[in-house]
C-alpha cells in the first residue's frame, strides 16, 4: 500500500523518459564521471532525471587466504537498498536514501573491534576469533537549490552498526555515526565554483564479556599497531573489557564544474578525524587518541563521448598514547602522551572511459604506496603497489528491456615492501630490505610475540600479487513507461600468485520508476 | 555564520593534541648505602623474578645498566614504572655483599619519569 503510493507520487513527476531511458542514461560514461563526491549540490546540475530504486541485495566474500584477516575469510549479508533523486523544479533537487543491512562475518581473527579502518591501530582483539554478526541502518537524506547565481545544498546521513558474537569471547559493538555537510557556491558564466564544510560524529562502545562456566578462554589484547600491545589494560579482566571510542571530524572542500556538464572539473578537499579511545570502566580515562588527515585532489575532462581524469590522495594517521598515573587516587590521571604511532598512504591515478554507442571502454591505473612505524619498540611496515584496469561494457536499449553486461580485468602488482619488529621479526620483499639489527630498542623482548607474529603473516600476504576479473550482468524489464523491474548479478574473482582464491559476489533485484 | 565558518576551518588546521616532543628518558641511578661506602660494581641479576624496572602501561621490563661507582645510566619511555631489585655490590677491597631497593616495586608505590632527564636516588638496605 505504501510502496504503490510512493511510486505513484514519484511517477507523478513530469518527466519526458521513460524509466528505461533513464536507467540507460545513468549506466553511460559521461554520467559516471560527473559526480563530484563530496558535495552537497552539485548533483543539481547533474544531467540524471527523478529517479527512485528499491532493491533487495545479497552480497557475499569467500576468501581461502583472506587479506585482511581482521575481517574474515569469508561474509553472507542481505540488504535492502532504497535511493531516490526528485526534482521539483529546474532549480532544486532532493535526494535520500535508506539502507538496511544483515549479515555474518566468519572466521575473524584478531579483531573484535567495529570499522578496523577507522579506529586502527588501537584496536581490540582476542586470539580465539571466530564469526560476528552484525546488522546496519543507514539513512541519509539532502536538499539542493539554485537561486539566481548562488548554489547551494545542505545533506545529512547517519549509520548504526551493531556487531556481535554468541559465543565466547563475546564483543557486543555499537556504532553511531552522523555525517553533515553544507555547500554554497556560485554559477559565473556556465561554471560553478563551491565551498564544502563537513563535520562528523562517530561513536562505538565495545563490550566484551565471558559466560561459559569453564572459564575466560583468552585474554583480550589491546592493540597499539605493528604487532605490539598495552600490557597494563590486557587480560580477561571486566574492569579493561570495556572501552568506548569518540570521534569528531571536520572538512571542507573546493570544487569547480561546468553547469553544462562538458569541459573540465577539479576539486580538492582536506578532512580531519580526531578519535578518542576511553576506558570507561576506569574514570573514562582517555587512553589512546588517533588523528587522521587526509587530502584528496581530483581533475578531469568531460567530453560529449569519453571521459578523462586524474586523482591524489595523501592521508596520514598520528597515533598518541597516554601516559596514565598508577590509580592510586582512585581514578587514572593523565600525566602525558607520547606520539608512539605514525602511518601515511599516498596514491596517484588516472583514469578515462570512451562511449560508442551501446559500448563503453574504460581503463584505469594506480600507483599507491603505504607505510607504518611504531616509535617504540621501533616497528616499521612499508608497501607500494601498481593497479591496472582495463573493462568493457555493453548496453542494450529497448522499448520493454534493458539488457548490460560488462566485464573488467585487473593486475594488482606489489613493488616491494618490508615489515620489522625489532623485538625479532624482519621480512622484506622486492627491492626493500632490512638489515638485521636496524631496529633498536633498550628493552627486553616480550615471551609473547604471537601480536607481532600475525602482523608478520598480515605482510608477507599482502605482498602477494594478483588478478582480477570482474563480470557484470544485468536485465530491466519495463512495467510500463514508468516503472520497470531488474535483476543485476555482480562478481569477482581474484587468484593470488600462491594459487589461493577468492570471490566477491553481489545479486540484487528490485524496481525503478 | 561567517564567524562558524572560520572556527571549522581553524579548528580543522589545528586540532593536535599537546604531546611530548622526546618520547624517551634518560635516567641516572645514584645508590647509596646506609653506611655511605662506595660500591666500585653493583650486579643484578636481570632473570631473578623480582629485579624489575617495568614500564607500567606497557609492561616492558629494562635490564639494569651496570653500576659503577654507585651510579648507573638507561633511557627509556617516558611513563610510570614499578622498581625494585636484589643486587650482589662489590668493594674496593674485594669484599662482597647483597644488597635490595624495594620501595617502588609496586603500581602504588611506581615512580614517574616523565622529563627528558631524571636522576633517581636509590637508599639500598644491606641484606644480613
Amino acid at each position: 500500500m505504501m510502496l504503490s503510493l510512493l511510486i505513484s507520487v514519484f511517477i507523478a513527476q513530469n518527466d519526458t523518459l521513460t524509466v528505461l531511458q533513464k536507467s540507460a542514461a545513468r549506466e553511460s560514461v559521461v554520467a559516471k564521471a560527473a559526480t563530484v563526491e563530496g558535495s552537497a549540490a552539485s548533483y543539481l546540475m547533474e544531467p540524471l532525471k527523478a529517479y527512485t530504486s528499491i532493491a533487495a541485495a545479497w552480497n557475499g566474500r569467500r576468501e581461502e587466504s583472506p587479506a585482511r584477516m581482521e575481517e574474515g575469510d569469508s561474509m553472507d549479508e542481505g540488504q535492502l537498498n532504497i535511493s531516490t533523486l526528485v526534482r521539483p523544479s529546474g532549480n532544486s533537487a532532493v535526494r535520500g536514501s535508506i539502507n538496511y543491512a544483515r549479515g555474518l562475518k566468519r572466521n575473524v581473527i584478531w579483531n573484535t573491534s567495529s570499522d578496523y579502518d577507522i579506529v586502527y591501530p588501537y584496536t581490540l582483539a582476542d586470539t580465539v576469533g571466530g564469526n560476528l554478526n552484525h546488522e546496519k541502518y543507514q539513512f541519509s537524506g539532502g536538499y539542493s537549490a539554485l537561486k539566481g547565481n548562488f548554489l547551494w545544498g545542505l545533506e545529512g546521513a547517519y549509520r548504526a552498526f551493531h556487531e556481535y558474537r554468541d559465543v565466547d569471547p563475546r564483543p557486543r559493538n555499537i556504532v553511531s555515526d552522523l555525517n553533515v555537510r553544507g555547500t554554497a557556491g556560485l554559477l559565473l558564466g556556465g561554471r560553478v565554483l563551491e565551498g564544502s564544510l563537513f563535520y562528523r560524529r562517530y561513536s562505538q562502545s565495545q563490550n566484551v564479556t565471558f559466560v561459559s562456566e569453564r572459564g575466560r578462554n583468552t585474554s583480550v589484547f589491546h592493540l597499539t599497531g605493528l604487532g605490539d600491545y598495552n600490557w597494563r589494560f590486557s587480560g580477561a579482566s571486566d574492569a579493561y573489557l570495556t572501552t568506548r571510542y569518540s570521534g569528531n571530524g571536520v572538512g571542507f572542500q573546493l570544487a569547480t564544474y561546468p553547469k553544462a556538464v562538458q569541459g573540465w572539473r577539479a576539486d580538492a578537499s582536506y578532512t580531519l578525524l580526531n578519535m578518542a579511545h576511553y576506558l570507561p570502566n576506569q574514570n573514562e580515562a582517555l587512553y589512546t587518541q588517533a588523528l587522521t588527515r587526509e587530502i584528496r585532489l581530483n581533475a578531469g575532462y568531460i567530453g560529449r563521448r569519453f571521459t578523462a581524469g586524474a586523482h591524489a590522495a595523501y592521508q596520514w594517521r598520528e597515533g598518541i598514547e597516554s601516559v596514565l598515573d598508577n590509580g592510586k587516587a582512585g581514578r587514572f590521571l593523565e600525566l602525558t602522551k607520547l606520539p608512539l604511532f605514525g602511518s601515511s598512504g599516498l596514491s596517484a591515478g588516472a583514469d578515462a572511459a570512451w562511449q560508442l554507442k551501446n559500448w563503453s571502454v574504460s581503463g584505469s591505473a594506480e600507483w599507491s604506496s603505504q607505510s607504518a612505524t611504531g616509535a617504540y619498540p621501533e616497528r616499521e611496515m612499508t608497501l607500494s603497489a601498481i593497479d591496472v584496469k582495463l573493462g568493457g561494457q555493453y548496453l542494450y536499449e529497448g522499448s520493454k528491456w534493458n539488457f548490460l553486461a560488462g566485464a573488467e580485468i585487473q593486475r594488482h602488482q606489489p613493488l616491494g615492501g618490508t615489515y620489522c619488529h625489532s623485538e625479532g621479526y624482519c621480512h622484506s620483499e622486492g627491492y626493500c630490505h632490512s638489515e638485521a639489527g636496524y631496529c633498536h630498542s633498550e628493552a627486553e623482548g616480550r615471551e609473547n610475540l604471537f601480536s607481532a607474529e600475525y602482523e608478520s603473516a598480515r605482510f608477507q600476504r599482502l605482498c602477494q600479487g594478483d588478478w582480477r576479473g570482474s563480470i557484470r550482468i544485468g536485465a530491466e524489464r519495463a512495467v510500463n513507461a514508468s516503472v520497470s523491474i531488474f535483476a543485476n548479478l555482480c562478481g569477482q574473482f581474484i587468484i593470488l600468485q600462491d594459487g589461493k582464491k577468492a570471490a566477491f559476489y553481489n545479486i540484487s533485484i528490485g524496481c525503478h520508476f | 555564520m561567517k564567524k562558524t565558518v572560520i572556527a571549522i576551518l581553524l579548528l580543522a588546521l589545528s586540532c593536535t593534541p599537546q604531546v611530548e616532543e622526546n618520547i624517551l628518558c634518560k635516567v641516572t641511578l645514584n645508590l647509596s648505602l646506609p653506611d655511605g661506602r662506595n660500591m666500585v660494581s653493583l650486579t643484578i641479576d636481570p632473570t631473578l623474578e623480582g629485579n624489575i624496572f617495568q614500564n607500567l602501561n606497557t609492561g616492558r621490563n629494562y635490564p639494569y645498566p651496570l653500576i659503577v661507582n654507585n651510579t648507573g645510566q638507561m633511557t627509556v619511555l617516558k611513563g610510570v614504572y614499578m622498581l625494585g631489585f636484589d643486587g650482589e655490590a662489590v668493594f674496593e677491597d674485594g669484599s662482597r655483599v647483597k644488597v635490595r631497593f624495594v620501595s617502588w616495586n609496586t603500581p602504588s608505590t611506581a615512580v614517574e619519569l616523565l622529563d627528558d632527564s631524571h636522576t633517581l636516588e636509590i637508599p639500598l638496605t644491606i641484606l644480613k
